[in-house]
């Protein structure tokens, strides 16, 4: 039995484009990793798992229940963290997390006091005051309080800062050691690369890649400045997968797909005054990566 | 049902309507106030009110040989205490108890619970009966000892009764009216604009009907016209047809607004 099995499932508004045949399988304890920029289809996937949109045409299951007429059994296995946190204001986050629990019929335990000690959070506090990355803590700690067996987190790092985005992903890690499915939206790279085990790309509505994390890593791309002493001639690179190079005056500036320590050894051979090696967003991978390839879908 | 959903809802419209209960309380209790006074001289008000043009006096239900009786004043102003301020308050708490969740975004917290559509909307459903029918006792209750201390219980309280019951069915039918209104909109929003407009509307429909003969059409357009003011009729009593339209047509709302909810794109 998969965890999720979507059969070309497909989203119109109107006219307008949501997801064109969307179709994956997510096995039971995997990791899921759901990447793709702003506007790609990512929450609209989302939205139709959890029954708040229905399907224009195919089909979807989670844990076997039908995504259509099987809202409420999949809703009490599954937990959500979503994008954009928006919860009762006037209520407190003790009282937004007891009314989420009484919804499961669980009482808030050691479980749950574990996850509220491990975020750091304020239960007396009102929604309405909360920061958005408080805001998010609440939504990771009620979308784990009835112990879910498969979470769908919806771009869940936004607004968290680097420690308790950390904290969150050994809280991810230890769940699914524990056997929790992970289904895992995001557009940073990076965090899909350093939880996932496989991951889908979609553009555009279509999933245009699905792979394991390892391809995956071969095939990212870096964006590579560096900037040369004064009055050095600039000697162009011998390695492999450099695209996409601008100049200006003594600065270079390229895109870099391929083992970075080959790259590293070229560039030693250069008189360099200053380097930064950084993450390309995901609109520009897609960019150059997928331009030729927007309308093939791999299984 | 949900009973978690009913009792969040039922609190978190407790203030509106506790402050539409007591602005129908302060306005039946100041209205039957000057009711003895006005008996006292009811021939210089017979005087001044004579000089208006009739059709006035029966587009603003003034009928004053009624005055005589406390239930023939209490019916003048009744229409503007019960179907017009509670109507208008039932319409927007019916737009409010959906439309809220849309607007706030909180859908996506609620929908993504363990509780059906069906559940949320017969929750959200007896939340809008329970305010609408407390708001109703609340007047009834208003009016039976407003109208008992000024005329020493000299009246028919089974009329009174049913009057009252006319006029909650009247609000719950503008309350379910404002809810499906809201299950069908793409994206809901509270219409409070509208809410009043219908009421108000419906309202002019039926003062329109009562003054002209050539718009009789429109009694099929206003639940106003199916509401029986007649208490000081000796037969006056619950009539099968009345109950049956404002219950049939509350009644098809519930079931629509239940069938159009089941597939409804929540758009956020």
């Amino acid at each position: 039995m998969f965890a999720i099995e979507t059969k070309g499932l497909t989203k119109y508004y109107g006219k307008s484009r949501g997801i064109i045949d969307i179709s994956f399988q997510i096995k039971e304890g995997e990791i899921f990793g759901f990447i793709g920029p702003n506007g790609s289809g990512k929450s609209t996937t989302i939205r139709l798992l959890l029954s708040l949109l229905f399907p224009s045409s195919g089909a979807g299951k989670i844990f076997n229940y039908d995504i259509v007429k099987d809202g409420p059994k999949i809703k009490q296995m599954v937990g959500f963290v979503p994008s954009e946190v928006n919860y009762y204001e006037k209520m407190t986050v003790k009282e937004l997390l007891e009314y989420s629990a009484r919804f499961y019929k669980v009482t808030l335990n050691h479980h749950y006091n574990r996850l509220v000690d491990a975020l750091d959070l304020d239960l007396t506090r009102k929604i309405d005051d909360l920061s958005m990355g408080n805001k998010k803590k609440v939504a990771v700690i009620q979308s784990l309080i009835h112990k879910p067996r498969l979470l769908i987190l919806d771009e869940p790092t936004s607004g968290l800062d680097p420690l308790i985005q950390n904290r969150f992903f050994e809280i991810l890690k230890e769940e699914n050691e524990k056997g929790v499915t992970i289904f895992f939206s995001s557009h940073v790279l990076s965090e899909v690369e350093k939880l996932c085990h496989r991951v889908a790309i979609i553009k555009e509505g279509r999933i245009v890649n699905e792979d394991n994390i390892s391809s995956l890593k071969e095939k990212l791309l870096y964006r590579v400045t560096y900037q040369l002493r004064n009055e050095t001639k600039d000697v162009p690179l011998q390695t492999q997968g450099i695209i996409s190079t601008e100049k200006s005056k003594n600065v270079t500036t390229f895109l870099y797909q391929g083992k970075m320590t080959a790259l590293l050894k070229d560039l030693s051979q250069l008189p360099i005054e200053k380097i930064t090696i950084t993450e390309p967003d995901l609109e520009e991978v897609f960019m150059h990566y997928y331009q030729d390839d927007s309308r093939k879908e791999v299984n | 049902m949900s009973f978690n959903l009913l009792i969040k809802e039922l609190r978190s419209n407790l203030k509106g309507t506790i402050i539409i209960s007591l602005l129908v309380i302060l306005y039946i209790v100041s209205t039957l106030g000057i009711y003895s006074v006005m008996q006292e001289n009811m021939t210089k008000i017979s005087d001044l009110y004579s000089t208006m043009p009739e059709f006035l006096m029966e587009a603003l239900n003034f009928r004053l040989n009624q005055w005589n009786s406390v239930l023939g004043f209490y019916i003048t102003y009744f229409v503007y205490y019960v179907p017009l301020i509670v109507g208008c308050y039932s319409i927007f708490l019916g737009t409010k108890l959906l439309s809220k969740e849309e607007q706030n975004k909180t859908a996506e917290f609620l929908l993504t619970r363990p509780v059906s559509r069906e559940q949320i909307i017969s929750s959200k459903l007896i939340t809008l009966f329970i305010h609408v029918l407390g708001i109703n006792i609340i007047a009834f209750l208003a009016g039976l000892f407003s109208c008992g201390i000024v005329s020493d219980w000299d009246f028919n309280i089974k009329n009174l009764t049913v009057l009252h019951t006319y006029g909650f069915l009247m609000c719950f039918f503008f309350g379910v009216l404002g809810f499906f209104i809201t299950v069908l909109m793409k994206r809901a929003k509270a219409i409070i604009g509208i809410g009043i407009g219908i009421v108000m509307g419906t309202y002019f429909f039926d003062m329109t009907i009562r003054i002209s003969d050539k718009f009789q059409f429109l009694l099929y357009f206003t639940p106003f016209k199916y509401m029986d003011f007649g208490v000081l009729s000796k037969v006056y009593g619950f009539e099968a047809w009345r109950l049956l339209v404002f219950i049939g047509a509350s009644g098809l709302l519930i079931m629509f607004s239940y069938v159009f909810y089941r597939k409804k794109d929540i758009l956020i």
